[in-house]
């Protein structure tokens, strides 16, 4: 029974965020649109047909995960971790080999990329990881968090698939703020890493590297200390080339062709140049459904997946892809919001840590087909051709609802 | 649990305001880089974007055929070979590629290598690749871009290969009709702009700025191979029973000027040029300026006849076989003694020849030369003909108007010569050459090319004097080689010194024999000229070497086109089935009636009266038995008069036009048949009796 603040009865559907769930629906409609124009060019609607199966399972799944109520997520959570390391194991073992990388696992006729699902399962296990330590700040919790959310990364990494690892990077930083991390703790977790940066822009991220020691002497920690993150760092600032040379081809050539693509145009610099041309040659109106020459001539690679917003910004031009800003922003709004005022701290955990998977994904992806980010891979949520990320995506959503949806109760 | 009391300041509102700025920021940045995008590079993005999907294609027009008059095509299209190309983006193993290539076609392999470091993004590796070539390419596992090309082929091979010509790898003629009716034969390409996509295929399907391929139009000649490929056997043949070095021979239709055939020993094929001798490329009946010898005779006695200088029985003395100018001999084959006018021609004889033209000054002589247009080009449509050449008359020695007479010192081309013979053949009207019959515009039908009307240089009497002698010359002179059975045939034979072109003056025993002859003579159709260069041997004599070759062509010619012959068989045959309309004017009905049944015809009568006065068919006309006989009555002892009113002839038949008109009492001249479409007297008019009225007809 769920009693409204005054105590009466009321249906627990006034609590849903029909605007978020409007928005999500709005955005799997557009999907269904770009990912038609893409296979219009080739004249091959296999993957329009199969987005549209993955959009009706999807919405099923959202429902499904709008319904669940928050404590089976709680119960779940290292269950669910436990069969994500399991599935990225057996990637890892018996994967199919695509893009240069170990990705996918068949299980029953369909294709499965157990990474999406994983980044789920690690913002449930991570969160309740947070909410058990409930308020407690030292390096003991983050000793914890790590053991979580290493194991994780690394079978991500070595796939490889860097982009993707990268989704547990930032995920684990924003679960740790939001739970109230004091931000000294990742100043000393992320100077070194920062400052494996150095070769790239001495004078920047030097002085970026300063400002932060500063800050950490600010805060009180003592000079030992101080000197002991100092030294980390520059011996991250002389690994940094041996952990250039561990890269694969293909990922140098993408952090490379991040900084000029020009210097290769037919080469990897190739997609953002087509991307961009693509995006900008829809100017402000598009060029109109079906009839970006990008597009439809193909010159746009990857259109149905990485590079749907460059299809979108074609297409339907600066209208479209300002819709789109504007539906991923409602989306964080929304998202945010509910987590900020969640009573909950692991649903509030959860509905922020879902929030920026999603957001996450969506600034990559789009600062990649605007060509300020390097190509990862990341695919745009909602809008993306791709079962696994769709149904993940829309799992996420479902979470997010179901927060809202019980977030008296708890 | 140790608790941190900072955990408390970061309450949820001030997370929530943090992490909105964050969103709002990466908006914010997102928004101005699409504004800067799509709002200001839009343009030149939009362009890059434009063109670089954009191609033109082009689209190479077919190129027209040429075909010989009895509709044959002389040359053929391969459309089944490719030109191959490649995508230098998705070429991986340069080296192995150009090491298939030199395998499969034959070229070096550095060759290819060569191409393909060139920075297009597309390289044309070969063209002319064969079908089983490109297979062979497939097999090796290429997929090369294979576009077709076309292929010009000659199927008739060397069979009228020196007038066809040849084009190069580009379809540009070169020679021959190629290269003259190259504007019509090439057609003008046509484009499409089209978008392409990735893999630079077209995409057609926005409707972008095209133009439509005019393909080449088709060149009908006047050459019909059957007659071209017997020329060029019977020359060899020719050649081959002398030894001889080359031959030229020319057929051609002395009534239109259409050439049916022209060949030159040696000879090649347009398939394959390079496998003989440039040389043998040459049109020698355009290229070649050969002093002919006593064939050119017959100009100089149609200027004795045609100024009546001379009678066909005026006699001159060639004792004693020689001729003595300016301290050099010029001989007769045998001392004629006492000869004619027609007899000098017959016989060949020099002495004689000069003796005539003794009171002709060097002057008229080339003046009358030139009426035969043997000092100008005769415009045939072929390329490099070159114009016949005699020094200036004013530079002449004592010894060059003799020369010039016998046909020495003198060069013209064979085709120059062929139409001199024309003129005559053609009662002495001289036409211009012609090879094209006629050109076809795609989609059009065929525009056949008017033939001039001519010029006289003769008169017909001339014409039909010089024709009487020179079918003397085949019966009872030096020709009779090339008689032919029932075939009256008029020409002239000759053997000429071969001047000696390093020392000056005639190289020893070195001759040129030709002969120049039409039949049947009294209605020419064909007129043949056959040069047989340097024969070996003692027959040198063109009555030994060049009459038969025109005997055996000619023999085949009548075999091949019976029709030829029609007016003569008509004569001997034909005649004796038909009947020739008697005068039956001035009888009575009665007597026409008998008469007209004896001679195996059939009445009608038109008009009244007892005496017929008009008849049709005319006196002397030739019918068919039981065709029949419109007589038109008059008045008894009263000569055609009276007045009639003219009736509409318009739109009538011919024949019912003449029944009417002659029934009413006019006389009546046609011009053409078919349906009427003028008349001389106006309808309704009054006329009288016996008043001429002149019907013009035309088929419709």
């Amino acid at each position: 029974m769920l009693l409204d603040d005054s105590g009466n009865r009321v249906s627990r559907f006034k609590e849903l965020n029909v605007s978020l769930l409007l928005t999500i629906i709005l955005m799997l409609a557009m999907s269904l649109a770009l990912v038609y124009s893409a296979g219009n060019a080739r004249e091959d609607y296999t993957h329009f047909n199969k987005q549209l199966v993955f959009v009706c399972v999807g919405i099923i799944v959202l429902f499904g995960a709008m319904y669940i109520p928050p404590r089976m997520y709680y119960a779940l959570a290292y269950l669910a971790y436990g069969l994500s390391i399991l599935l990225l194991i057996s990637v890892l073992a018996g994967g199919v080999f695509g893009l240069g990388a170990k990705r996918w696992i068949i299980i029953g006729g369909f294709t499965l990329q157990p990474s999406e699902p994983a980044k789920l399962a690690f913002v449930l296990a991570a969160s309740r990881l947070l909410s058990d330590w409930r308020d407690y700040v030292g390096w003991k919790l983050i000793g914890a968090f790590a053991l979580l959310a290493a194991p994780i990364t690394l079978l991500v990494m070595i796939q490889p698939d860097l982009g993707t690892s990268t989704v547990f990077v930032i995920l684990s930083v924003t679960l740790l703020a939001w739970y109230g991390l004091p931000i000294r703790y990742f100043l000393v977790l992320f100077l070194p890493l920062f400052s494996m940066l150095y070769h790239v822009s001495p004078a920047l991220i030097g002085a970026v590297a300063l400002i932060g020691l500063g800050w950490l002497k600010r805060t009180g920690l003592n000079w030992i200390w101080i000197i002991c993150i100092a030294i980390v760092c520059g011996f991250a600032t002389m690994g940094a080339p041996i952990a250039w040379d561990q890269l694969e081809p293909y990922q140098k050539k993408r952090l490379t062709t991040f900084m000029d693509p020009s210097a290769d145009p037919l080469g990897s610099g190739y997609q953002v140049i087509q991307s961009q041309v693509a995006i900008g040659s829809g100017g402000f109106a598009g060029m109109g459904y079906l009839n970006g020459a990008q597009t439809q001539l193909r010159f746009l690679p990857e259109q149905h997946t990485d590079f749907i917003f460059s299809l979108a910004g074609e297409e339907f031009g600066f209208i479209g892809t300002s819709l789109i800003l504007f539906l991923y922003s409602l989306i964080g709004w929304f998202g945010f919001r509910a987590a900020a005022f969640m009573k909950n701290q692991f649903m509030s955990l959860v509905t922020a840590g879902m929030t920026v998977m999603i957001l996450y994904h969506s600034v990559i992806n789009i600062g990649m087909a605007l060509g300020n980010l390097p190509v990862t891979g990341l695919p745009l949520p909602f809008l993306s051709y791709g079962g696994s990320f769709m149904l993940s995506c829309l799992c996420a959503a479902g979470m997010i609802l179901s927060a809202s949806l019980y977030r008296r109760e708890y | 649990m140790k608790r941190d009391p900072s955990l408390e300041d970061f309450n949820s509102r001030k997370r929530f305001s943090f992490i909105s700025s964050v969103m709002l920021v990466l908006v914010c940045v997102a928004f101005v880089r699409l504004t800067l995008v799509q709002l200001f590079d839009c343009e030149g993005l939009h362009r890059i974007a434009d063109q670089r999907g954009r191609r033109h294609l082009v689209i190479e027009p077919l190129r027209g055929m040429i075909y010989s008059r009895d509709g044959l095509p002389l040359t053929e299209n391969l459309g089944n070979y490719l030109t191959i190309a490649i995508n230098k983006y998705k070429l991986l193993d340069p080296e192995r590629l150009a090491s298939d290539l030199e395998l499969v076609t034959g070229r070096n392999r550095n060759f290819y290598l060569k191409l393909l470091s060139s920075k297009a993004y597309e390289v044309t590796l070969d063209r002319k690749i064969s079908p089983v070539q490109a297979e062979q390419l497939r097999d090796l596992g290429w997929s090369l871009i294979e576009k077709p090309d076309f292929c010009r082929a000659y199927p008739y091979n060397n069979v009228a290969g020196q007038i066809v010509g040849f084009g190069d790898p580009d379809l540009n003629g070169v020679s021959g009709i190629e290269l003259v009716c190259d504007s019509i034969l090439r057609g003008s390409p046509g484009y499409r702009v089209v978008n392409v996509d990735v893999n630079g295929n077209p995409q057609i399907r926005q409707n972008l700025s095209h133009k439509s391929v005019v393909n080449g139009g088709d060149v009908v000649l006047t050459i019909e191979i059957a007659l071209q490929s017997i020329l060029q056997e019977e020359i060899e043949m020719g050649m081959k029973d002398c030894d001889a070095s080359g031959g030229t021979g020319i057929i051609l239709d002395p009534r239109t000027g259409y050439i049916l055939a022209m060949a030159s020993k040696n000879d090649y094929d347009p398939n394959n040029p390079e496998s003989s001798p440039t040389s043998n490329q040459k049109n020698g009946s355009i290229c070649d300026l050969l002093e002919l010898g006593s064939v050119m005779k017959s100009i100089p006695m149609a200027m004795l006849l045609e100024n009546q200088l001379a009678e066909p029985n005026s006699l001159v003395d060639t004792n004693p076989g020689y001729i003595s100018i300016s301290g050099k001999r010029i001989h007769d084959v045998h001392n004629y003694g006492l000869i004619t006018l027609k007899q000098t021609l017959s016989k060949s004889s020099n002495v004689g020849m000069i003796k005539f033209c003794e009171s002709i000054s060097d002057f008229d002589l080339m003046k009358f030369y030139s009426r035969f247009g043997f000092f100008e080009k005769t415009g045939i449509e072929l390329p490099g003909e070159r114009v016949g050449s005699v020094p200036d008359v004013e530079k002449w020695s004592k010894i060059r108007k003799p020369n010039v007479l016998i046909g020495q010192g003198i060069a013209v081309t064979p085709l120059a010569l062929a139409m001199a013979y024309q003129a005559i053949a053609n009662g002495g009207i001289a036409l211009n050459p012609r090879i094209i019959y006629g050109t076809r515009k795609p989609g059009h039908g065929l525009e056949i090319q008017p033939i001039e009307s001519g010029e006289r240089i003769i008169s017909e009497n001339t014409a039909e004097q010089l024709t009487d002698f020179l079918v003397d010359a085949v019966n009872n002179g030096t020709g009779t080689r090339s008689q032919i059975k029932n075939v009256n045939i008029a020409g002239k034979t000759s053997t000429a010194s071969k001047p000696d072109l390093v020392n000056g003056g005639y190289l020893k025993s070195r001759y040129l024999s030709s002969f120049c002859g039409y039949f049947p003579a009294e209605d020419p159709q064909i007129l043949i000229l056959i040069v047989i260069d340097d024969p070996q041997g003692g027959a040198y004599y063109g009555g030994l070497v060049a009459a038969p070759v025109f005997q055996r062509i000619a023999e085949k010619i009548i075999s091949f086109k019976p029709e030829i012959m029609r007016s003569n068989v008509y004569n001997e045959f034909e005649t004796k089935r038909k009947i020739r309309v008697r005068d039956y004017c001035a009888l009575t009905l009665e007597e026409t009636k008998k008469q007209i049944r004896n001679d195996g015809l059939k009445l009608k009568v038109h008009g009244r009266g007892n005496v017929a006065y008009y008849q049709l068919p005319e006196v002397d006309e030739l019918v068919e038995t039981g065709s029949v006989v419109h007589i038109t009555m008059g008045p008894e002892h009263e000569l055609p008069g009276g007045d009639v009113i003219v009736p509409r002839f318009i739109s009538n038949s011919l024949r019912d036009a003449i029944c009417e008109a002659t029934s009413a009492g006019l006389i009546v001249t046609t011009q053409g048949s078919g349906l009427v479409v003028k008349q001389s007297l106006r309808v309704g008019s009054r006329a009288e009796v016996g008043d001429v009225c002149e019907l013009t007809a035309r088929e419709l």
